[in-house]
């Protein structure tokens, strides 16, 4: 029976101690009052920059930020991006293309086609700004942030503007220096892919279009390091390939490639890697008959006219290899869908070497099925044929 | 002492506004005009009371509460009345929100349950005086009626937790049965020391007795006892924190009312708020001296001259028992928003256990104590 | 109670199967409860998870081992500090790392800020669960100062990165020694409030105490570990057990569960362990800030090349929700051979069906909470 009565009693009290707190609280609202009414009033950022001694760098993760200037297309970055949300196109520039400087005064070599940043995708694990050899990729947001205000609230309505680009390249530039480099243009190549992909009733030839799309996307990037090399003497290093440590390789052929490039003989460029190595301490017996072989190798002269491709080319011209078919031709059609797949129809073509008046044949044939076949049209189709 | 209802016959027959001057065609006339009048205090004191609830469990989390909505020039922002227009706001979405009766339910059960506990509500609404004379409809058993008519919307929880045809709507409903039914007791044990007192089963008999003598409230020690039970035994009838078992939101995601939505769901809300005041304004009447000035009262002991500052009056009379509802109003939401939420078993265990062992006792004591004092 | 309850299903009735989850407000994220139920009284419970399995450990072995770090921020998403530490800690044992002092002083600090914040939310969470919904502003209040710290440390509020392999992503900023010790002084006194609130609020008392008790052998045959281990009465914490890091060197004691207004064992126990571990974890932090070496790069031992030798390391700390492991092999690239992380919560959630049988619906609440549970690590 106490138990009952003392069960009674410690509910009362312990049930009215708790209402004695929230009446504490209901009393002293104004004073203990957590919130922070959002629009009108902003949360304030602890001042601060990180590790570096950058003042600019900022240590609130809101946004990426690049300053595309300061890029060297390094791709560090891209790979350091746990979920690959950085996407990076370059194109290597010829010799005779000044692309200027970093501020930290480090040559520019690539031209940065594209600089894509996906924040929808991004997980703010803030990795990829460590890797920046320029510092030029960082997160801001934060008041103290000389180059940028307060950014934790860059809210969009559309999930595609989360994509910020920030190669400011112009069209112009970036066709201007592929041609230089006597690569395809990646944009165009990505563009031609995007079309493709937006195509309507997804059909067979569609999907393979984008694969195809896909592989001529990335030649693109890889071409300018292949075809750029004419510009320059050359030599053949296979003789390096077979050194097993990377390290040492790598040292390697970099020595010998500057050696190379300031127009020595094969034997002093055997004897500059060979001193390169001994530096770092890692010449051995092996490794000086592996050099020895490097000595034989002959150097080819670059040839007058790789560097001599004419630049003031127009861009359908470009686009058209001979004996090819110009697509962008067809770029007159207004109508997307129309356009799509008159593109589509015409790549296929192109690839399997068929005939342009069968293909535009076709072209008619499809677009007048779906009743998109206009006069507009008729021209552009007559132009390609003619 | 007359009604409302009888005061708007005679009214409506005296100015000739009835055609024949039919007693019946006043009559109707009366009624349509006093439930449209209580409907649309139902939905007010809903509209209200929802803003009144949120500002104050905001206040007791250390949070400002709705601060956005507002009209009429109070916009919304960084001032007191910021969010004023809050839940007409929310009263507006609700209406305007898709009336969804999911496929496996008992359809004609389903849509009338809430207008069951609705009507429940509305009809305790009738026999409540809010002042002396305000009352819409005075019982000689108003009491009895009140009790009797607000246990009616169990059978509206029951119907809707079964005609929704979902398992988490059962549980509310089989724990709204037992909780209303077991509350019913202590509730009715507490009244019945009240009425043994005086002796009638009318407010206004029970409030011109308190008039005469004291308020029940500081009646005798046993009468607080009562009142508490009472008080608490009303919080339960309501479902409310911490008996809020029925639809408690994180156990039985909303209890009866789960498949709901809007207008259904918002009758289940006025049915609410209309069932807390009916509480608080009983208890109010009962325990509190109903309509009876407090500055009054206190002079009176005191044996000051009659004058203005008594306060007293028709209009003075419903100003208090507002004054009273609201602060009991409030007492249970200082309570939501204390207390964690009971168990089934520990309810019951309150109920049979403690309320109505007490409750008997009290009844018992109470007897005594009049006879030795009265 | 319990046998009262028991005694209930004499009379049996036909058993209704219920759904809770994985849309549910207390099933603490997408975990999906399949209860079979006589009226209220629950006889078995099924739990099915994977609703947010993201296949951590997959993903592991395509990303470099300082990739992983942004990974486990995302397991157990309520103690980021802690997975980051621990995994750290794997590593560098695997790589054999020599860490400089104040960046093992400040990994405690950070640590055992990231503990208070995890049992506050384990605290709100289970008074929530129970009704009471005031507690968890007043929790979510205090935690929010403790994320203040870690963004003014590190930039990031949930998801941090802070702790590498090797050292730190950036040194403690300039004030947050005097900032960190007057949250201290706050939230001591916040600890009182809960009490009142409650931890001794009859009502939450009759709820918890009693209710799923979980003996020590069953607790220790299905592996639970952390708060809802030492809440059944063992005294087992990593930290004073296995000492890892720098814990040895602080005066604290591992917060035991004692009956105290009830079984040993039950859900109040449980729940008391974690609000004693606030303050353990409140003195560490004292005296850990008020030992923090003044110099020292936290940048000085992070390997250029993080590239383990070949082997593999199995590593385990003491996370907020009990003991977190990471099985790490390593073929000696820069990407995980195979990662497996050993989820705490899984193994705690797994006791449920254990101890919730012969409940009621609002038990298994109480129960789900005092187990406190977290899907991301469970799922990974």
């Amino acid at each position: 029976m106490s138990a009952y009565f003392r069960n009674i009693g410690i509910a009362i009290s312990t049930l009215w101690d708790g209402m004695r707190l929230t009446w504490k609280h209901f009393v002293n609202k104004k004073e203990l009052n957590a919130t922070l009414q959002y629009p009108h009033e902003k949360w304030p950022i602890p001042e601060r920059h990180i590790g570096f001694p950058e003042a600019s760098y900022n240590i609130i993760r809101s946004r990426l930020h690049v300053d595309i200037d300061n890029c060297i297309s390094c791709r560090r970055c891209e790979r350091a991006c746990p979920i690959h949300c950085i996407k990076i196109d370059a194109v290597k520039a010829p010799k005779d293309h000044e692309l200027g400087q970093t501020s930290n005064g480090t040559d520019k070599k690539l031209l940065v086609a594209r600089f894509d940043i996906d924040m929808a995708e991004c997980c703010w694990c803030n990795l990829c700004t460590y890797d920046c050899p320029e510092e030029c990729i960082y997160m801001v947001g934060g008041p103290n942030g000389k180059k940028h205000p307060i950014d934790y609230e860059f809210s969009k309505r559309d999930r595609n503007d989360l994509v910020f680009q920030f190669a400011t390249a112009s069209d112009e530039q970036v066709a201007e220096i592929s041609a230089a480099a006597g690569v395809a243009d990646p944009r165009a190549a990505r563009k031609q892919r995007r079309e493709n992909y937006y195509l309507p009733d997804g059909g067979q030839a569609e999907a393979v279009d984008v694969k195809a799309a896909d592989k001529a996307d990335k030649p693109a990037v890889d071409k300018p390091k292949v075809k750029a090399k004419p510009a320059e003497p050359k030599m053949d290093m296979s003789a390096l390939s077979v050194i097993e440590d990377r390290v040492v390789r790598g040292l390697a052929k970099k020595t010998a490639m500057g050696a190379v490039r300031a127009g020595k003989q094969p034997v002093e460029v055997a004897e500059a890697v060979k001193a390169a190595l001994s530096e770092a301490g890692k010449l051995t017996a092996a490794l000086e008959t592996i050099i020895g072989q490097l000595a034989q190798a002959t150097i080819t002269q670059p040839e007058a006219a790789a560097t001599e491709k004419p630049v003031a080319e127009t861009k359908a011209a470009k686009d058209t290899p001979e004996g090819e078919i110009d697509l962008s031709v067809l770029d007159g059609i207004t109508d997307r869908m129309a356009r799509g797949k008159a593109k589509a129809i015409l790549n296929r073509a192109k690839r399997q070497g068929g005939p342009v008046a069968a293909a535009v044949d076709e072209i008619r044939t499809t677009l007048s099925g779906l009743g998109k076949l206009n006069s507009e049209i008729e021209e552009i189709l007559a132009k390609l044929e003619g | 002492m007359t009604s409302f209802t009888d005061s708007l016959i005679k009214g409506l027959l005296d100015l000739g506004l009835v055609p024949g001057g039919s007693a019946a065609l006043a009559l109707v006339g009366a009624v349509i005009f006093l439930g449209v009048a209580v409907f649309l205090l139902i939905a007010l004191n809903a509209l209200i009371a929802v803003y009144f609830e949120r500002k104050v469990s905001a206040f007791m989390q250390d949070r400002l509460g709705p601060m956005e909505a507002g009209f009429f020039g109070f916009a919304g922002g960084k001032r007191f009345w910021g969010g004023i227009a809050q839940t007409v706001a929310d009263a507006l979405k609700l209406l305007g929100k898709e009336d969804i009766i999911p496929t496996d339910t008992d359809r004609k059960l389903f849509i009338i349950a809430p207008f069951i506990i609705f009507g429940a509500a509305f009809c305790a609404i009738i026999g409540i005086p809010v002042g002396y004379g305000l009352v819409i409809s005075d019982f000689n058993i108003g009491i009895f009626y009140v009790v009797a008519i607000s246990s009616v919307g169990v059978i509206g929880i029951i119907l809707s937790g079964w005609a929704s045809n979902n398992k988490w709507s059962l549980y509310g409903a089989m724990r709204a049965a037992a909780q209303i039914i077991s509350y019913e007791l202590p509730i009715g044990m507490s009244l019945l020391l009240v009425v043994m007192v005086v002796g009638s089963l009318q407010f206004h008999d029970i409030v011109a007795w308190q008039e005469t003598n004291r308020w029940f409230i500081i009646h005798s020690p046993f009468t607080v006892i009562a009142f508490l039970i009472f008080f608490l035994s009303g919080v339960a009838e309501v479902n409310r924190t911490p008996f809020d078992l029925p639809e408690s939101e994180s156990e039985l995601v909303a209890g009866f009312m789960t498949e709901y939505s809007g207008f259904r769901w918002a009758i289940f809300f006025l049915s609410e708020y209309a069932n807390v005041a009916v509480v608080s304004l009983m208890t109010a009447i009962v325990f509190l001296g109903g309509w009876l000035s407090p500055v009054g009262g206190l002079l009176r002991t005191f044996s000051v001259a009659d004058g203005w500052y008594y306060l007293e009056g028709p209009w003075w009379g419903a100003f208090w028992i507002s004054v009273k509802a609201i602060f009991l109003i409030f007492v249970m939401m200082w309570f939501r928003w204390t207390w964690p939420r009971m168990r089934v078993d520990q309810l019951m265990y309150t109920a049979w256990k403690v309320f109505i062992p007490f409750a008997l006792v009290n009844i018992f004591l109470v007897g005594v104590w009049e006879l030795l004092f009265a | 109670m319990s046998e009262a309850l028991k005694n209930f299903g004499v009379v049996k009735a036909e058993e209704m199967v219920l759904n809770m989850g994985p849309q549910h407000p207390s099933t603490h994220g997408v975990l999906r409860l399949r209860i079979r139920t006589d009226g209220e009284i629950v006889s078995h419970i099924e739990p099915h998870i994977g609703y947010l399995h993201r296949c951590f450990e997959k993903h592991c072995e395509n990303v470099t081992y300082p990739q992983v770090i942004p990974y486990t921020d995302r397991c157990d998403y309520l103690a980021s500090m802690n997975n980051n530490h621990v995994y750290a800690m794997a590593v560098e044992k695997l790589m054999d790392i020599e860490l400089p002092e104040r960046v093992e002083y400040i990994r405690v600090i950070v640590a055992e800020l990231q503990r208070i914040a995890s049992h506050l939310m384990a605290l709100g969470a289970m008074g929530l669960d129970l009704g009471g919904v005031t507690p968890i502003t007043w929790t979510f209040r205090d935690r929010e100062r403790i994320l203040d710290l870690f963004e003014y440390t590190c930039g990031a509020r949930l998801l941090y990165n802070y702790i590498w392999i090797g050292g730190l992503s950036h040194d403690l900023p300039p004030k947050f020694v005097q900032y960190a010790n007057e949250f201290l002084d706050y939230f001591e006194k916040q600890i009182v409030e809960y009490d009142r609130i409650l931890t001794y609020n009859k009502i939450f008392v009759e709820r918890t105490a009693d209710v799923g008790v979980l003996p020590v052998d069953v607790a220790i045959s299905y592996g639970c570990s952390g708060p809802v281990l030492r809440g059944s009465g063992v005294n087992w914490d990593l930290r004073k057990n296995e000492p890892y890091s720098i814990y040895d060197r602080f005066e604290w004691e591992a917060a035991v569960g004692k009956g105290e207004v009830g079984t040993l064992g039950d859900c109040w126990d449980r729940y008391w362990v974690r609000v004693e571990e606030m303050r353990q974890s409140v003195r560490i932090v004292r005296q850990a800030l008020a030992q923090l070496p003044k110099e020292g790069d936290v940048h000085a031992a992070i390997p250029k090349k993080i590239r383990p030798p070949k082997g593999e390391i199995y590593f385990r700390a003491e996370n907020p929700k009990g003991d977190l492991g990471f099985y790490i092999i390593s073929d000696g690239s820069p990407v995980p051979y195979r990662l497996k992380m050993r989820s705490s919560t899984f193994c705690n959630l797994s006791v449920l069906n254990e101890i919730a049988r012969g409940w009621m619906i609002s038990d298994v609440v109480a129960i789900l909470g005092s187990l406190d549970i977290v899907l991301g690590e469970i799922d990974r």
